[in-house]
């Protein structure tokens, strides 16, 4: 699959993540390839970049098994963009889709 | 690969970041490992699904270069200060008469900029400087041959004095008339322009630089924006 689709795509992916409840990189990075055929290593840049825009923010927490975790988080900042991201994503596969369809020629 | 290979050349390619973004870096590849391993996988495995280190390390470096220094807020205040990428934004000097460049730019911005002057310097000041280039250095060339005929002229008409061979008359003469006087001095008065004249080209070719250099600092400072 083309690597720009799945780029754009994958600040949405994290973000929505981070959304449902704040993760560990191993875990946030598993997860995304789990359903998306990608490297791994990749989520690691885009958090930094997300921490860097203020939008995720990090913390230690402890866990059972091994080192404390660093656990990342949605920013308030971050859950309006991601609502915005959302929006913007749904309107944009809509009008692709509607291409794609020729239904606009209908 | 074990993580340790992989860290390493990880660290290879990251190598041109400020040394607390390595460690950031390295630290949260690190822990991806130790997070990995205590999920039961081994290094090999998780290595293979980070994928490419020098890819990973190309991401980052990417990243660090095209979100700017200037628009990251979370990074800390020394690398703001001291971005490895780009050299710092020169300090103008006072007598500058440029317009200061704004403190801070966008990336989008600075492709903006990047893009408009870019096409200004290539348009105007390109073939501005190129013809005052190519003016000053007909000038010179000028200065040299009256320096140069002017001495000699000169010697032509000191041998014509002594012993008259009307040897400067190829130099100096009027209508097919020689005059020995007029020889002597229209060569001394020739290299004496041509002097003068290489005397004020040499101070005017050094301003000239300079301010292309000025110049092209500005450029890069209101492309890069400046460090207030």
């Amino acid at each position: 699959m083309n690597v720009q689709f799945k780029k754009g795509a994958l600040d949405l992916c994290v973000m929505a993540l981070l959304a449902q409840k704040d993760c560990y990189g191993f875990e946030l990075a598993s997860t995304v390839t789990k359903y998306i055929d990608m490297s791994e290593g990749t989520v690691y840049p885009l958090l930094k970049r997300l921490k860097d825009d203020k939008l995720v923010d990090t913390y230690l927490m402890e866990s059972s098994e091994g080192p404390p975790r660093k656990y990342y988080r949605l920013t308030v900042a971050g859950r309006q963009r991601y609502a915005e991201m959302v929006e913007q994503w749904n309107s944009f596969i809509q009008g692709v889709k509607m291409i794609i369809e020729g239904r606009e020629n209908a | 690969m074990n993580q340790q290979e992989f860290l390493s050349r990880l660290r290879e390619g990251i190598s041109s970041l400020p040394p607390e973004r390595i460690q950031e870096i390295e630290e949260d590849i690190f822990r991806h490992f130790d997070e990995g391993h205590g999920a039961g996988e081994d290094d090999d495995t998780l290595s293979e699904m980070l994928g490419d280190p020098s890819a990973l390390a190309l991401e980052y470096v990417s990243l660090y270069v095209s979100d700017g220094v200037s628009n990251a807020p979370a990074v800390p205040l020394q690398m703001q200060t001291d971005p490895p990428h780009f050299p710092p934004a020169p300090e103008l000097e006072s007598q500058d008469n440029f317009s200061p460049a704004p403190a801070e730019r966008s990336a989008f911005a600075r492709t903006g900029i990047a893009l408009a002057l870019g096409l200004l310097n290539i348009a105007v000041v390109l073939p501005l400087a190129l013809a005052l280039f190519i003016t000053w250095i007909a000038l010179a060339i000028t200065s040299f041959a009256l320096v140069f005929g002017g001495v000699i002229g000169f010697l032509a008409s000191i041998i014509d004095l002594i012993v008259p061979t009307g040897f400067s008359s190829f130099f100096f003469n009027i209508n097919g008339v020689h005059f020995p006087a007029v020889a002597f001095f229209g060569s001394i008065a020739m290299a004496s322009f041509g002097g003068l004249l290489g005397m004020g080209l040499w101070p005017a070719g050094k301003s000239g630089l300079s301010l292309m250099e000025r110049y092209t600092r500005w450029t890069i400072a209101a492309i890069n924006g400046r460090h207030a």
